[in-house]
């Protein structure tokens, strides 16, 4: 008898292609990835990359031109109430009813639900010390996230799904967030998508990381295999080259950055070509970096930046 | 049950609109009955209770100014707070939660508009306070003038959600209402007829917030 192979696990989270214009301009562009059941995915970009638009056509709130999404299993346009109670989405600003005490919030939120934990909002509460009495628009930024989170995971969702919940956070509070939310969430195998602009945010506690680059999805793997990736080739070169010399814009490379007499390329795998296209350029010496994570996200994020500005002192006198 | 909830929700959040709608609203009932408050004239008492000027046109003018309000707050206090995005999230259809917050919305609106007027005709049935005998056929253009600001109430609603700029598209639904309820609700004549075309109207209305809810983003 032939052994059956066990079914594939469907991913928790499925994009196909999802595409969004505004304008006839793509805002995000043919965007494809999944997130296994389970994973802590980080969803990273700078402002305007597209991170919103993405988690909004995830969770239907914006109808993508083209492409699909599946959560669950589930077309995100086929949604039912039955599906929808196993998602949870905090929208970017923890957007509640501000005139709401939090008791009233709840009171509001609970009847939505069939699968309401209230002793585990109650601890969520506990947890976070949030008075029940206090209107919403009278706690700070910080308990008015925690209160969204609290309201989010009652229902005891499957996926939570969080648009830049950190936004306007301090530090402090934003950790402590970050670490109560995978406490409280990650547990019995959830799966958490979350999107942010803060690097170190997502390092700490995401699995996976995607990241967006003006509305196309440069990067989805795991965050060591990223690091460990992405390279910086440095070229140095006798004389400055700013602006006098490129390198060739070839598959893996994803910038490039003059700096007085050195050409900084930062490459995705480094291999043999990219070393010959080097010594082309005859430079003086090679050295091949690895960069850690800000640094990789920064070259990945930059953006019509590819060389430092020299001030003026720092040029060769003949020059100035 | 999810409804009761929103339809509490609602009610707290139209509380201000309620009570300044219903305080000009026996404001003009009481000038109506000859009681005349803080001496304003809003009103004066009449020989044939619901036959007269003042319920045929002060009514949907104060009814409708109160059903544009209605369904202006009821949508862009949403979209200002972002709320929508909440909203729409919770496991119930888009349309359902729309339909509760209609019904709200409209119960608020004719319950304003109708609960003074009854206390006006109580006191206009009891002898000696009017000269005419008080007789309910003559309340009929002021149940239409009711039932007809649902259109005015569903277009505000509509303009609330959709995103158009408004300076351009944006009214248009609420400028189309109110000139049919303008026209409508004047006339003493083709009584049914005007009320087919209400429900037909209200209908329109409600297909293209069906419409909005399902093609408009929301962001």
């Amino acid at each position: 008898m032939i052994g059956e192979s066990p079914p594939k696990p469907v991913p928790a989270v499925e994009a196909i292609g999802l595409t969004k214009l505004y304008d006839g301009r793509p805002v995000v562009n043919q965007v494809s990835f999944q997130i296994p059941t389970g994973c802590v995915y980080g969803f990273l970009g700078c402002n305007g990359a597209g991170k919103s638009t993405t988690t909004k056509m995830l969770t239907g709130m914006v109808i993508p031109d083209s492409g699909s999404a599946r959560l669950l299993g589930h077309e995100v346009s086929d949604f039912n109430a039955e599906i929808r109670e196993r998602i949870a989405y905090i929208a970017e600003g923890h957007p509640l009813y501000s005139w709401m005490t939090i008791k009233e919030a709840v009171r509001f939120t609970r009847p939505f639900y069939k699968r309401w934990n209230d002793r585990l909002l109650e601890q969520v509460l506990d947890h976070f010390e949030l008075p029940m009495k206090r209107k919403i628009r009278r706690l700070s930024k910080g308990q008015q996230a925690q209160v969204s989170l609290a309201l989010a995971i009652a229902p005891q969702p499957e996926l939570l799904i969080m648009d830049d919940p950190t936004l306007g956070l301090d530090t402090v509070v934003r950790r402590e967030f970050l670490e109560s939310m995978i406490q409280i969430i990650q547990r019995q195998g959830r799966t958490i998508m979350f999107s942010s602009h803060i690097l170190g945010d997502v390092e700490r506690v995401a699995d996976r990381i995607g990241i967006m680059v003006d509305g196309v999805l440069r990067v989805d793997c795991a965050i060591d295999e990223f690091k460990q990736n992405i390279g910086k080739m440095v070229l140095e070169f006798d004389r400055p080259v700013n602006g006098s010399t490129s390198f060739p814009d070839v598959p893996g490379v994803v910038g490039t950055r003059s700096v007085l007499n050195q050409l900084e390329v930062i490459v995705v795998n480094i291999n043999d070509e990219h070393r010959r296209l080097a010594e082309e350029l005859k430079p003086r010496q090679i050295e091949v970096q690895s960069m850690n994570l800000e640094d990789s996200f920064l070259e990945y994020t930059r953006t019509n930046r590819k060389s430092v500005p020299v001030f003026v002192d720092q040029l060769p006198a003949e020059k100035v | 049950m999810w409804s009761l909830a929103l339809i509490r929700k609602e009610f707290w959040q139209l509380l201000p609109l309620q009570i300044v709608g219903l305080g000009l609203m026996m404001l003009y009932v009481f000038s109506l009955c000859g009681f005349q408050p803080l001496n304003l004239s809003v009103a004066y008492p009449t020989d044939i209770p619901f036959f007269n000027y003042t319920t045929a046109n002060t009514i949907p003018i104060l009814g409708g100014c109160l059903a544009i309000l209605l369904g202006f707050w009821q949508t862009l206090s949403e979209s200002y707070r972002g709320t929508w995005l909440f909203l729409w999230h919770r496991p119930v259809s888009r349309m359902h939660v729309t339909m509760v917050k209609l019904l709200t919305g409209l119960g608020i609106l004719w319950g304003i508009l109708v609960l003074p007027m009854l206390v006006y005709a109580w006191w206009a049935s009891i002898p000696g306070n009017v000269p005419a005998p008080m007789l309910w056929e003559n309340t009929a253009m002021y149940w239409k003038s009711c039932f007809g600001l649902s259109m005015v109430y569903l277009s505000s609603f509509l303009c609330g959600l959709r995103q158009a700029r408004w300076h351009g598209s944006r009214l248009l639904p609420l400028i189309v209402a109110v000139a049919a309820a303008f026209t409508l609700l004047s006339t003493e004549y083709l009584y049914t007829a005007t009320l087919v075309l209400i429900i037909v109207i209200d209908c329109l209305f409600l297909a293209a917030i069906h419409y909005q809810l399902t093609h408009e983003d929301f962001s």
